[in-house]
């Protein structure tokens, strides 16, 4: 599939099989359980080789298909207030999706935006085990979204680990 | 005192970081104490680092802020330490120093926050942070506005001199001077920029030093507005770009 046909990004650390129908639907699905490489806050991706990580592992262009994509649902344990380190891991790679160069957003400093498309970003949380661990969780995807997306942000708690079927239809 | 240093930069050489250049800078008031230095960003280093943990009176955690948060590899480290602390208590007073690229300092504070958390989680005492904006330009200036005229001058020096036993004395004066000025405006604006930095590093290495329980706390480059970071920024990224022979048309690539 081309990145520019994905419509909804899935970024998952539970464990799931893929079972419905899910697959008629322009998706990619990534599993961050496999071992993918450690964002080393280089900014390669913005100065040398622009908008692809300097890492050459299959989500070296996460970044350009997440900034291109409608939608993207990040369900990820509440570690600590914020993504679980797997989630993290998929989350920084991400990165090339904005440019260095920076803008203004909400009166502070964010980097400015390779893509225009602003998609619906979706945190799903799961396992959080305070009301300040959900408030922390909360500041972070919403800051995340302003820096990430300039977009609108939904965040869903769940006590246990949901499907990623019921995640979709949220 | 035994003060442990956990830096989570994963850069090569550690201390020359923006985080870890922070990091030494709150270490000179603690100049004379018991400390030590560990990297913790691949799973082989943790151990090493968790077992000076346990006795340590004084935990500093180093970290940049990557996507508003701590990087994955701390989020494993701070994992793996709950484990260790289940198992034998720690005593330590947590301090954080945290550093971002954007100008305002107090985008650090959501990383501050889930260490704050971490701690309570695992009963000890969180006693404060300090979020350092600007970390980028804070960071490369020591070596444009500082090492690099410094350098200059000194290799000016060394030419003068070979030239005044040679053939044009009054031309190496006059580019020594040249280059003196330079140094002068260079150094002056590199105090003026980092002067923030120093004076809230240096106050917060006090702190640490009297294991003080302060607030989180903030800070950034001085003296330079907002638009000028901006300006500034976006010519570091261009000329970057250009030593990997990217085009700045090729910068915006979507």
């Amino acid at each position: 599939m081309e990145n520019k046909d994905i419509e909804t990004v899935i970024i998952y650390d539970i464990n799931y099989q893929l079972l419905s129908n899910l697959e008629n639907f322009r998706i990619l699905l990534v599993d961050v359980n496999k071992p993918y490489a450690q964002c080393k806050g280089c900014f390669g991706c913005g100065v040398k080789c622009p908008s692809h990580c300097v890492f050459k592992d299959k989500i070296e262009d996460i970044g350009k298909t997440v900034c291109n994509s409608k939608k993207i649902i990040v369900i990820s344990n509440c570690v600590y207030g914020g993504l679980s380190k797997k989630v993290k891991r998929v989350w920084e790679r991400c990165i090339p999706g904005v440019l260095p160069f920076f803008t203004f957003r909400n009166k502070e400093m964010h980097h400015a935006l390779r893509c225009k498309t602003n998609p619906e970003l979706i945190f799903v949380f799961y396992g959080a085990k305070s009301e300040k661990e959900r408030g922390l969780a909360k500041d972070i995807a919403f800051a995340n979204a302003t820096n990430f997306f300039n977009s609108q942000c939904k965040v869903f708690f769940y006590e246990n680990a949901p499907n990623i079927e019921e995640c979709f239809k949220l | 005192m035994k003060i442990v240093k956990l830096f989570a930069s994963p850069k090569k050489h550690k201390k020359l970081t923006n985080s870890g250049y922070v990091t030494n800078l709150t270490s000179i008031p603690l100049l004379g104490k018991k400390t030590k230095s560990f990297s913790i960003v691949f799973k082989s280093e943790f151990l090493l680092a968790l077992e000076e943990c346990k006795n340590a009176d004084v935990i500093i955690f180093s970290t940049p802020v990557y996507v508003d948060s701590l990087p994955s590899h701390l989020i494993e480290f701070l994992e793996l330490a709950s484990k260790e602390i289940a198992d034998k208590k720690w005593h330590a007073k947590i301090y954080v120093v945290s550093t971002c690229g954007f100008f305002e300092g107090k985008q650090c504070n959501l990383a501050l926050e889930q260490i704050k958390l971490w701690s309570e989680c695992n009963n000890l005492k969180y006693c404060g942070g300090l979020g350092v904006g600007g970390s980028e330009m804070l960071g490369i200036i020591r070596f444009t506005n500082l090492l690099l005229p410094i350098l200059i001058v000194l290799i000016q020096l060394i030419v003068g001199i070979i030239q005044i036993y040679g053939f044009s004395m009054a031309v190496s004066s006059v580019f020594i001077v040249t280059n003196f000025i330079n140094l002068f405006v260079s150094v002056g604006l590199f105090l003026l920029f980092s002067m923030g930095l120093f004076i809230k590093s240096i106050n917060f290495g006090f702190i640490i030093r009297k294991q003080k329980i302060v607030k989180n706390r903030f800070t950034t480059v001085w003296f330079c507005g907002k638009y000028l970071f901006i300006f500034f920024a976006s010519l570091f990224w261009i000329i970057r770009a250009l030593f990997h022979t990217v085009l700045i048309s090729k910068m915006f690539k979507k």
